[in-house]
């Protein structure tokens, strides 16, 4: 998930950002900045640059706090859809953002949080 | 890369699906599988695309509607659930333009016109969709805002006000339900090439081009294509979101004036 995409082999192809649910609130901090700045570099070469918001995920960053049921259940509880998300849920919205699906799609972000950062 | 999706015995209801990101919505539905109840205030237009889904095999039926009506939304609503057994997933998409015209020359009639058909009307179809989803525990909801759902337009105050509305609506609506397996997300197209943008004075139209860094007009089948995904399983954990597609007009920060533009 780089967005160092330059050839113009590559052109064409979208670029994906990640974030977290926690960056969104405050648009204007550096990683937004970021995110807009570089998409609207590379627009004109043909490189989309777009960013995911992820929530809490399944990955061996959590292990520790999902190993016990009780921190489980409370991240589960945090976002409003009720359950943390599979990994595999983040991978699929970079691959729908790097598709020709997104072909109008520059400088977005994509919020996969189950709903977290809209209560 | 393509995305493909697979929504065979899925029944998908897509308001304003006669024209413009609805009939492309439609359409793109009815070719993933799902049998497509097409409503339209135009008989004409909603006919059309019911014709142009069957002429390639597509399952499609036409329910006429003013979403500004509440008595109407429930009649299609339940008319389509009549035709098809169910109603899986629902693009409210039917909205109109305002005059554009500064604030203060705004008739108060065309804002409470506008209120009804881009906002009231997502209520209403939000209240009679989500009965039907409730009872079968799973749905997926698409409303149609717009890039003026999220940030505010010259000459534009009723349209933004009530596209600003569907994006809160939705999210509001989206932490109801959220954990009664029913997704609700808002779509933020920019400039889209279809009659809605060709309505708008042409240098309105130039003007806001001019501030859309990928530099063309949007394609409704790119519109429908993101409307797809976020009805898809590829979608799971998203929910009270608001997507922009919109070629970036959205993360620019120039201020289009267009005072020069006004008679």
């Amino acid at each position: 998930m780089s967005h160092s995409v330059t050839t113009k082999a590559r052109a064409r192809q979208g670029a994906c950002a990640p974030l977290t649910a926690w960056d969104l609130p405050s648009g204007t901090e550096p990683r937004h900045a970021n995110r807009k700045a570089s998409a609207l570099d590379l627009i004109p070469s043909g490189i989309r640059v777009n960013a995911i918001c992820s929530g809490f995920v399944d990955t061996p960053m959590l292990a520790g706090a999902l190993a016990a049921p009780e921190s489980r259940a409370a991240l589960c509880a945090k976002a409003p859809i009720g359950r943390i998300a599979a990994a595999d849920e983040v991978a699929q919205t970079a691959l729908f953002l790097t598709s020709d699906a997104t072909s109008y799609m520059v400088g977005a972000l994509l919020s996969v949080d189950g709903g977290v950062v809209i209560e | 890369m393509t995305v493909s999706y697979d929504f065979k015995g899925k029944v998908a209801l897509v308001t304003g699906g006669g024209s413009g990101i609805g009939r492309a919505t439609a359409l793109a539905f009815a070719a993933a599988g799902a049998r497509v109840a097409v409503a339209d205030i135009s008989e004409a237009n909603g006919a059309a695309t019911v014709e142009a889904i069957r002429s390639v095999g597509g399952e499609a039926r036409f329910f006429a509607v003013d979403v500004a009506d509440e008595a109407q939304v429930r009649t299609m609503v339940a008319g389509v659930v009549a035709a098809y057994g169910a109603l899986d997933i629902a693009h409210n998409n039917a909205g109109i333009e305002a005059n554009v015209v500064p604030l203060a020359q705004l008739d108060s009639d065309n804002w409470r016109r506008v209120m009804d058909v881009n906002l009231s009307s997502v209520f209403y179809c939000l209240k009679a969709e989500i009965e039907i989803m409730l009872a079968a525990g799973q749905g997926a909801i698409v409303n149609t805002a717009s890039a003026s759902g999220l940030i505010g337009g010259y000459s534009l105050s009723a349209y933004t006000a009530t596209k600003h509305g569907v994006v809160g609506l939705t999210k509001a609506a989206a932490i109801d339900y959220a954990d009664k397996g029913i997704r609700i997300n808002s779509i933020c197209p920019g400039l889209v090439d279809t009659p809605f943008i060709a309505d708008l004075p042409a240098p309105f139209r130039d003007r806001l081009l001019f501030g859309t860094p990928i530099g063309r007009l949007g394609r409704a089948e790119e519109i429908a294509r993101s409307v797809l995904w976020l009805c898809s399983e590829d979608a799971s954990y998203i929910t009270g979101h608001a997507l922009a597609v919109d070629g970036g007009v959205t993360i620019t920060s120039i201020g289009t004036r267009m005072d020069d533009l006004i008679a």
